[in-house]
């Protein structure tokens, strides 16, 4: 039995513990046992990202330090993923750490990519009657080019119509602290997102980065518009009797 | 230098507040976009072209004195007279000296961003010589007292309405906002400007170092007016503006025109060898190679900034960037808006002053996706930040808070901790809960009463 | 394949806003030329060495070699039409390759409205790069004189994107393959 380990980003953890719990229900129903380690706290991006690469290599060798025995490390975030993949590498490490990084670095999947790929999910017996648009985050569009697995999951419900964003390949203005710094410029990227997301009229958006979800449901509740904005698993993890 | 991109915040706010300006930018930049696509797709080993670009760029930045020194040797070959200008004083004083010495009082320009970069045209006027902007875009910048607004569009941030008056305020004429007559309006006062100019100045697209030519790419014809009619051609180019091989042409113009203008290649192309020798019929009697370095050779040598001198300044990092979309190219405050700008203006210019335009950007990596000779821009504005900071260009607050930050995430207790001081924060102060940048744009989301590490107590198998 | 290098070219010249003629010899250049304009005979410059490739078949215009020298300028900004050979034509892009000629100044092609190319069907290329590595051998052991690539009128986009064809250039442009 595999026995991936939870990466749950802080976000997640703080504000949407319902996402790792779906995440739970969703690997265990896929005959996982996952693991969940508790002295994990965040893979350092935001300092990595605002240019402070001294704190985040020491956040993240606290991250290597507790997932350093893990099989799999399975993240509920593409853009944290990101970080450990892609990022990793830049940060300067010892030379000690950095084999240990290297070996982190192969290890770690985006959740959507390891029920795709890593357990051959492509097809289960849930139904939704709606429809639904994806929303690709830049980070698991871009860095990891993962773009077809979360479409694949979703077409796999029965009911479900997946739409296709006009914008679909736009960023939505995140961009982590980017958001707070310019948040003129932020608010203009993700009103037009959601000027793409009411053209394609649909009321649920999801995704696999529940920041960018959180700037949109943000935007959107501040102007009263009927948009709920999920992250794909625990939509997925819902539909799961 | 001084950079008007330490305004950069409040340029930026200011733009975003102009919800015409945006609708101009989005209109030019999506046209642009989709003619690209078009010409773009067609060509089923476009990925290996860029990738071809790539390498031949970095071999010449990776060996740019020898190129240089090369190509050098190519262009007095072919009887060009070549003068090396270590800096933008340099240069100024060298083209203007070109002028002064045949006494001219005119000189007609095509497009040039090195020119832009040098503030050409300012330094002759002050010095008497009446510069004449000749590219429709240029002139129409040129005209309004303004810089270009983006590197191959310049008027991109202007209406045919903003034109219009424009053209009626300052070349007395009635008012109509047809941009074929405009464009006519343009071209008749021009042409007398190109007939009796007797110095032309231009931009360099590609340098070719075992030719010595010189390759100028152009819609108008108006470059071609500057380089052949007028008796003294000044041709401005940067160090990095060097390809290693006649032979890459083909390549590098597939490149650039698809990636600039969505055209398979533009009207004219202009493969310059030299003056006119004693069996042309035409072309100029000199023809001066004025080379500008102005921190080039500085930033070839360096491990991480030399990628931005691959660029071919085809602008479409900038037509693609949500960022350039939405405020456009004024607000950077650099001769280079958008992404590349971004990158090459604080390792270039002055990073003290450009240090917010790196910030600038979601790192959504869509310029990365469509540079022609994949720069890895977006990793590139990464590298910056990390500069910035370790420069200590930071405020004394943002460093204690990502130290408390650090601390916080070094346990997840404090961690815990933290989150739900922010939980009873939210519960007493509502939808007023204050969070700098975020609110009041966004609703603040509702923080869980329990996080995941909590609830995960209750999981059977981790339970305590 | 010949026949669908040309038929491509062709379209490409129209793609970009010129037109393009096929003709089978150069005794149907004049007619062509008669059924697109009608300018004065004055009003039509030929370079020298296309006048010598037409005379036989019929001059359309002044033959700019007899013009002296310091009125040659005058004359093409005043002219309607310009009319030169080339030394390739690019089926890709739809591009005429000029050389610059001893006989054939490059005013030709820029200061008249019109400009028009003759050009034959054994110059016929498939892409740049061929065309290009071709004329540089031709010049291995010389200077190679400037090359000017013409795909099309003179054009900008610079008012709101909205394509303008006659900038500072020929206002049309088009192509006689014989
Ligand atoms: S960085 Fe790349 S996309 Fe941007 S202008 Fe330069 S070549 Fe074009």
């Amino acid at each position: 039995m595999r026995t991936p380990h939870l990466f749950v980003p802080c976000i997640v953890d703080q504000l949407y513990p319902a996402t790792g719990i779906a995440a739970m229900k969703l690997l265990r129903a896929f005959g996982c046992d996952p693991q969940y380690d508790p002295r994990q706290t965040c893979c350092g991006q935001p300092a990595f990202n605002a240019g402070y690469h001294d704190d985040a290599r020491i956040v993240a060798e606290h991250f290597i330090e507790v997932f350093k025995d893990a099989d799999e490390i399975v993240s509920l975030s593409g853009s944290c993923a990101t970080m450990v993949k892609v990022f990793y590498p830049q940060l300067n490490f010892s030379e000690k750490v950095n084999e240990t990084v290297r070996a982190i670095t192969s290890k770690t999947f985006e959740i959507t990519d390891y029920i795709v790929n890593k357990l051959g999910v492509t097809d289960f017996d849930v139904s939704y009657d709606g429809r639904v648009a994806y929303h690709d985050s830049c980070h698991i569009m871009r860095e990891l080019r993962i773009t077809g697995e979360p479409r694949k999951l979703l077409r796999s419900v029965k009911g479900l119509e997946l739409v296709e964003l006009d914008l679909a390949d736009r960023c939505c203005g995140f961009g982590g602290l980017f958001a707070a710094k310019f948040p003129e410029i932020s608010v203009a990227m993700g009103e037009e997102k959601l000027a793409s997301i009411q053209r394609a009229e649909v009321d649920l958006v999801v995704g696999c980065d529940n920041s960018c979800l959180m700037h949109l449901q943000g935007l959107a509740e501040k102007r009263g518009m009927n948009l709920q904005a999920k992250h794909i698993v625990e939509f997925l993890g819902n539909l799961i009797k | 230098m001084n950079l008007k991109s330490a305004q950069f915040k409040l340029q930026a706010r200011k733009a975003i507040g102009d919800a015409d300006l945006r609708i101009k930018v989005k209109k030019a930049t999506g046209t642009s976009l989709a003619k690209r696509k078009q010409v773009v797709e067609e060509l089923a080993d476009w990925e290996e072209l860029r990738q071809k670009g790539h390498e031949l760029r970095k071999i010449v930045v990776d060996n740019l004195d020898s190129y240089l020194s090369q190509f050098i040797e190519s262009a007095r070959r072919n009887g060009g007279i070549v003068h090396e200008a270590d800096d933008h004083k340099s240069a100024k004083h060298i083209i203007y000296d070109i002028i002064r010495r045949v006494s001219a009082d005119t000189v007609v320009k095509s497009k040039s961003m090195i020119t832009e970069e040098l503030h050409l045209n300012s330094m002759l006027e002050e010095n008497g010589i009446r510069v004449i902007e000749t590219d429709l875009g240029e002139y129409i910048v040129q005209l309004a007292g303004e810089t270009p607004s983006h590197i191959t569009a310049p008027a991109l941030h202007k209406s045919k309405e903003d034109i219009a008056r424009l053209f009626q305020e300052k070349l007395n004429m009635p008012y109509f906002d047809d941009p074929a007559k405009l464009t006519a309006a343009a071209r008749e006062r021009l042409r007398d400007e190109f007939l009796h100019a007797r110095v032309g100045i231009s931009g360099v697209n590609f340098a070719s170092a075992d030719t010595g030519t010189l390759t100028i790419v152009e819609n108008e014809a108006n470059a071609r007016l500057c380089t052949i009619l007028p008796e003294v051609h000044i041709a401005v180019m940067s160090v990095e503006k060097i390809i290693p091989s006649f032979d890459d042409l083909p390549l590098f113009l597939k490149l650039l025109t698809r990636s600039a203008t969505g055209q398979r290649i533009t009207s004219y192309v202009s493969l310059v060898n030299g003056p006119r020798s004693h069996h042309n019929p035409d072309g100029p009697r000199q023809l001066h190679i004025v080379i500008l370095d102005g921190g080039r050779k500085r930033l070839a040598k360096h491990p991480e900034w030399k990628e931005a001198l691959y660029c071919i300044r085809c602008g479409a990092c900038m037509n693609i960037c949500p960022i350039y979309q939405s405020i456009g190219g004024h607000a950077y405050g650099s001769v280079y808006p958008g992404p590349i700008g971004a990158v090459i203006t604080p390792t270039l210019f002055n990073m003290k002053d450009s240090q917010d335009l790196p910030f600038a950007s979601s790192l959504c990596g869509a310029c990365t996706d469509i540079c022609p000779v994949k720069i890895d821009l977006h990793h590139h504005l990464l590298f910056e930040r990390r500069e910035i900071v370790n420069r200590g260009y930071k405020s004394f607050i943002e460093k204690i808070g990502m130290a408390v930050w650090r601390w916080t995430m070094l346990s997840s207790g404090r961690l815990e901790f933290t989150g739900r001081i922010g939980w009873l924060l939210r519960k007493v102060l509502g939808k007023n809960m204050p969070a700098p940048g975020w609110t009041p744009h966004r609703q603040f989301p509702v923080i869980a009463l329990r996080s995941f590490r909590s609830l995960m107590k209750n999981d059977t198998k981790y339970g305590t | 394949m010949e026949h669908k290098l040309l038929s491509l070219f062709q379209s490409r010249v129209q793609d970009s806003g010129g037109w393009c003629e096929i003709v089978d010899s150069e005794d149907e250049v004049f007619t062509t030329l008669q059924k697109k304009y009608t300018f004065e005979k004055e009003k039509v410059i030929v370079s020298g060495r296309a006048a010598e490739q037409l005379r036989a078949s019929g001059l359309p215009g002044v033959d700019i070699e007899t013009v002296h020298p310091e009125e040659r300028r005058g004359l093409l900004t005043n002219a309607k039409l310009g009319i030169t050979l080339c030394d390739g034509l690019i089926a890709e892009t739809g591009t005429v390759v000029l050389l610059n000629h001893p006989s054939e100044t490059r005013e030709l092609s820029l200061l008249p409205e019109y400009h028009v190319v003759i050009a034959a069907s054994d110059q016929l290329y498939e892409s740049l790069d061929v065309c290009l590595s071709k004329i540089r051998r031709l010049y291995a052991d010389g200077l190679m004189p400037s090359i000017t690539l013409i795909t099309g009128p003179s054009r900008t986009a610079d008012i709101e994107k909205t394509l303008v064809v006659g900038v500072h250039g020929p206002r049309e442009f088009g192509v006689i393959v014989i």
